[in-house]
């Protein structure tokens, strides 16, 4: 039978059944132009990746990484929104809502302490990292501020993980009042890592608190440049 | 949100191959990364519309082939004359650096083929896509994919027959 270019072209790209391959290779045996062809474009595949395969081994330029780097640092606050939501509107959890709860507080000892009493005040570290950090960026010190929000009463608060302890703290006065505290982040649990659960503690907490949605990026950033003043 | 992670990941992980598709699309590597560049942050851009599950490949691949033929159409639209591969060893618009390029055999016999032809070329033969994922990739029946597969081959053969 005669071979179309069509199905040479496909047996050349391993395109074929095996049906149609044997077909191909019994008229190739009997067929120097055909396999003549068949060797052109073999010949061509290997020019096309000589020329264009070392380009995957070139070192990538900073303009096409950088936009991935920087997309991992930004806190997503879609993802803080659905976490969110799962926390109120999973059925699961809306069914076992107080035993979830109960299960964080064991682990997480977080112990709420609004209204002034036994509160305190950030120390200069994590006051500086409230200060200054954008959301979702891991700082110098390890400090690694979650979101920022609105309480009811229009006081910027800020959710954050920092090494052993995590919480949140609202500007008020001069400094930092951490209004809850909660337990190791993910890093520090040990081998056992929980990845998040302590950040998602925090979220939960962030949710009774706060008033409306997580401030953006833009809105954080005019938050940083006026002091925290409400 | 880990699958946030896999997706950058993903994304990173396909940088060296989109950038070879882009240098088989563009006409010279400046170009090139720009192209790739608009890619990822288009990618950035509309990540929610990426479908967990399916292949991030295909779907990178098809933003970058998006653009380009967007940028090949609007550019013809400004009445850029195309560049004939025989002459133009100069390309590049602003006259710096890049305008003068040294265009291998390859390159220009790439540059003479249609873009639907040349795509269908760089899909299959050098990216190594299936005919139908390359199909899917462009947005047209295999059938089409195959005959521009086989035009664009046969052109190259003629043009690089002797040459290699």
């Amino acid at each position: 039978m005669t071979i179309s270019p069509e199905m040479l072209a496909a047996y050349a790209d391993g395109e074929l059944d095996e049906l149609n391959a044997a077909r191909v290779e019994r008229a190739l045996s009997d067929d120097p132009a055909l396999a003549g062809q068949l060797e052109a474009m073999m010949s061509l595949k290997l020019t096309l990746a000589a020329h264009y395969d070392p380009i995957l081994a070139q070192p990538l330029p900073d303009r096409l990484t950088a936009p991935i780097t920087e997309a991992a640092k930004v806190v997503d606050l879609s993802a803080v929104r659905a976490a969110r939501q799962r926390w109120f509107e999973r059925p699961a959890l809306r069914y076992s809502g107080g035993a979830i709860a109960a299960a964080l507080a064991l682990v997480l000892l977080v112990t709420l302490n609004r209204g002034g009493e036994a509160s305190d005040m950030a120390g200069p570290q994590l006051a500086q990292a409230l200060d200054s950090q954008a959301s979702g960026v891991a700082g110098a010190n390890g400090t690694k501020v979650l979101l920022s929000f609105r309480d009811q009463a229009g006081t910027l608060c800020r959710g954050y993980s920092a090494g052993a302890a995590s919480g949140i703290a609202c500007h008020e006065g001069k400094g930092w009042k951490i209004h809850v505290k909660g337990g190791a982040g993910a890093s520090e649990q040990g081998d056992y890592r929980q990845a998040g659960s302590a950040d998602a503690a925090i979220m939960a907490a962030a949710q009774d608190m706060a008033a409306g949605p997580a401030l953006d990026a833009d809105q954080e950033a005019q938050a940083i440049k006026a002091g925290w003043e409400p | 949100m880990a699958h946030e992670d896999d997706f950058l990941a993903g994304m990173t992980a396909l940088l060296p191959r989109l950038r070879r598709f882009a240098h088989g699309l563009a006409r010279n590597s400046a170009d090139a990364d720009d192209l790739c560049q608009a890619t990822v942050e288009r990618a950035l851009l509309s990540r929610q519309q990426w479908q967990e599950g399916t292949r991030l490949d295909s779907w990178m691949y098809r933003i970058m082939r998006n653009i380009f033929i967007d940028q090949t159409r609007s550019t013809a639209r400004r009445g850029r004359t195309f560049v004939d591969p025989d002459e133009g060893l100069t390309v590049g618009r602003d006259g710096a650096q890049e305008a003068t390029v040294e265009l291998s055999m390859v390159d220009r016999a790439m540059a003479a083929l249609p873009d639907e032809q040349r795509e269908a070329v760089l899909l299959v033969m050098v990216e190594g896509y299936k005919y139908a994922e390359a199909a899917e990739i462009i947005g047209c029946p295999v059938g089409t994919l195959t005959s521009r597969l086989l035009r664009g081959r046969e052109a190259l053969m003629a043009r690089l027959g002797e040459a290699t």
